[in-house]
């Protein structure tokens, strides 16, 4: 392989590579926004909060409340406007019993499949 | 109005314009949410850091779908304007066929709707060898016929109309959707 050849090949991994972890953090954000939601309402900046330290998970200020939208769109969130004289207005999230019963659905499936990919990546 | 104020109101209204796709209540709730949370980042002490995590307005909009619903809302205003168009230039014709049979009535004696009284048949055009025929509409003809098309001249106005508002409307989705485009 010429050092051309290389640099090409070492471009289309990384494409491919991006293209992996953008597929992997796409149903990862949904779990993890709906997860940080199992113990009770939030509003946007705690979610953000919570949500926006872990790098890995894609998520941040900027894509935390379109996703947000879209899973009250689904059905899987309600939200409601809370309104403060001293402090800028809130915007609680909570699941609903979709919600509830499609992250609950998603942790066992986590677990499972953490462990079984876990035991196969670390063989 | 502080500097950090100034830059949420900026930047609210640049998101309100570039989700014109959406409903309103929909347009509502989403600047108001970012409102709230520039807000509460601006008393943080981290207005910069939001704002810079929100992109631009028009970047920030597209990811609550407005791209997807501009091109849907595009196709429709597209299959509109080519209906109205058509249903414009149809009934375009269809007035000037009028005022040809108005104008021939006119010019043409011979011309028009004629019964023939011994069969009790109804035609229409020259009235030809048939002696007997007698004119059923007579001078009202170019009437009716200047009636309807001068009716449907302003149908086929009013359907031009829209047509041009349509493609002004399709213009303008275009350019927005170009400038968020550019801004990615």
């Amino acid at each position: 392989m010429t050092a051309r050849q290389g640099v090409f090949w070492n471009v289309r991994q990384a494409m491919n590579l991006d293209s992996w972890k953008s597929q992997m953090r796409k149903g990862a954000a949904e779990f993890a926004v709906l997860s940080v939601l199992r113990d009770g309402e939030l509003y946007g900046v705690e979610l953000v909060t919570r949500l926006t330290g872990a790098d890995s998970v894609g998520l941040s200020e900027g894509t935390v409340y379109p996703l947000l939208r879209r899973l009250q769109s689904d059905g899987r969130l309600q939200a409601r406007w809370e309104v403060n004289d001293n402090a800028p207005p809130r915007k609680y999230y909570s699941l609903t019993q979709s919600g509830q019963k499609a992250v609950e659905g998603m942790a066992a499936f986590w677990n499972e499949f953490e462990t079984q990919l876990n035991l196969i990546v670390r063989a | 109005m502080s500097n950090g104020q100034h830059d949420i109101e900026v930047f609210a209204r640049g998101l309100e314009a570039a989700l014109h796709a959406l409903s309103a209540e929909e347009r509502e709730d989403i600047v108001r949410e970012a409102r709230a949370h520039l807000a509460a980042s601006a008393e943080a002490g981290r207005l910069k850091a939001a704002l810079a995590a929100f992109g631009t307005p028009q970047t920030y909009a597209l990811q609550f779908g407005v791209e997807e619903r501009t091109q849907a809302a595009g196709l429709r205003g597209a299959w509109s304007l080519a209906g109205n168009m058509a249903g414009s230039a149809v009934l375009a014709l269809l007035a000037v066929a009028f005022v040809t049979v108005a104008i021939i009535d006119i010019l043409v004696p011979a011309f028009g709707i004629w019964v023939n009284p011994a069969t009790g048949a109804i035609y229409f055009g020259h009235a030809g060898m048939t002696t007997r025929a007698q004119e059923l509409a007579g001078a009202w003809l170019s009437l009716a016929s200047f009636a309807a098309a001068g009716g449907l001249a302003l149908l086929s106005l009013a359907s031009a109309r829209a047509a041009a508002r349509e493609a002004r409307r399709y213009l303008k989705g275009s350019s927005v959707s170009n400038l968020a485009g550019e801004t990615l």
